[in-house]
């Protein structure tokens, strides 16, 4: 029985996971607090870690020391559901104009990177002679949005179990990496929170990685990483159509009847709920003599009292998440998927940080972020 | 890892929605009023 079927046919199952990710979790933000109280009381200015690194660490230890035990699998992998959840409530830090103006600058950088990554990923594939569809399947993983995107493209290109494994471990493998280099970069280069957000969310793949590597730099940071990787997310529908249609072209996939339905199909819904709460969030502070035409509709929106439960209850779900990011990292698992395809995807990877890390130093430049 | 992965993937993308606007509709009625971190 898959993890999947067993949490349907019970979701009690989940429960000991989601205790262990609690757990984890907390045991990170205990750490971080007694470190900061210890330094206060003994008047020692300690290195500010932030929960994210401990919760990471203690899930990482566990899981490859002594293992996880089946009773708690199925719900450790509820933290792509916490993710989510996490980056939903988020909204409500955000208000809609800034988003607008953010997502913006994201969007244009976003296309920039697309282009560059899928380009060079394609071509560093073939130099390494690997399999055609994993090549794809690589490409699509590093330039927009890590696992979701590969088993989106997966499915519609009809490519293999197999490739799909390799190509999902290297960029874990790869994203587990970028949580210990993105914030010592970040901190060697001086950069803004605002930078460096926007630079994890549009260099590191997988979005539980690109919202740690974010909030390990500050909470400002993080909430910045989440935002431009949730515009990231929102083109992972044209990308996979884009490579389904080139298979389907040529013969190994099905034809794409219906473009409208496929695009909906894989546009991740967790985006709209995300626009929504901030869109609840920026009509409650609108001001009734300012707004006479939207006075009506701001009793609907959220005050700052809710505004601050919400980013908690956002805050919660995050640190189950990266709980769960750390008790998923498997080495003996990583190790499996073979050298090629870990450093053509190793390759790519430096590259299009690199390749990111100029553009968003050119837009902050420019644009002050 | 895939088949799991991504039958999951699925449900948690709704599932996230459903559970959070449940979350902050209870924080907007008032029946969740603070929460501490």
């Amino acid at each position: 029985m898959t993890v999947a079927t067993e949490q349907k046919s019970n979701p009690l199952a989940l429960l000991p996971g989601i205790a262990l990710l609690f757990a984890v979790g907390y045991a990170g933000k205990f750490i971080e607090q007694s470190i900061a109280r210890y330094g206060k009381a003994h008047h020692l200015v300690l290195p500010n870690i932030e929960y994210v690194l401990w919760a990471i660490l203690i899930g990482v230890i566990l899981a490859n020391t002594v293992g996880l035990p089946k009773i708690f699998r199925a719900g450790v992998a509820t933290y792509e559901f916490w993710l989510k959840a996490g980056i939903i409530l988020l909204g409500a830090r955000f208000i809609l104009g800034d988003i607008l103006k953010l997502s913006g600058i994201s969007f244009v950088l976003i296309v920039i990177e697309l282009a560059m990554a899928l380009t060079f990923m394609t071509y560093l594939g073939r130099w390494f002679n690997l399999r055609p569809k994993l090549i794809s399947l690589l490409a699509v993983g590093s330039s927009i949005c890590g696992v979701s995107a590969i088993i989106a493209t997966q499915g519609a290109i009809e490519a293999d179990e197999e490739d799909s494994s390799i190509a999902i471990a290297a960029i874990l493998a790869l994203g587990a990496i970028s949580l210990v280099f993105f914030p010592l970069v970040g901190h060697a280069l001086h950069m803004s929170d605002h930078a460096y957000g926007l630079w994890t969310g549009l260099a590191v793949d997988n979005t539980a990685e690109a919202t740690a590597a974010g909030a390990l730099y500050s909470d400002a940071a993080g909430k910045y990483a989440v935002l431009a990787k949730t515009c990231r997310n929102a083109c992972i529908g044209f990308v996979v159509l884009g490579y389904a249609l080139y298979w389907a072209r040529k013969g190994q996939a099905a034809a794409i009847e219906n473009k409208a339905a496929f695009l909906w199909k894989k546009f991740p819904k967790f985006v709209l709920g995300f626009l929504f709460i901030s869109l609840l969030a920026t009509l409650g502070t609108l001001d009734p003599k300012l707004f006479p035409s939207l006075a009506s509709f701001i009793h609907f929106g959220f005050n700052r009292t809710q505004i601050l439960a919400l980013g908690n209850l956002s805050r919660w779900a995050f640190l189950l998440t990266f709980a769960g990011v750390g008790l998923s990292t498997s080495f003996k698992g990583l190790l499996k998927q073979g050298i090629k395809p870990f450093a053509m995807g190793a390759i790519g990877e430096i590259a299009i940080a690199g390749i990111t890390l100029a553009l968003v130093l050119a837009a902050d430049h420019y644009y002050h972020l | 890892m895939a088949p799991a992965t991504k039958k999951f993937a699925l449900s948690a993308d709704l599932w996230a929605v459903i559970v959070s606007l449940t979350l902050a509709l209870l924080v907007h009625l008032g029946v969740i009023k603070t929460v501490a971190w």
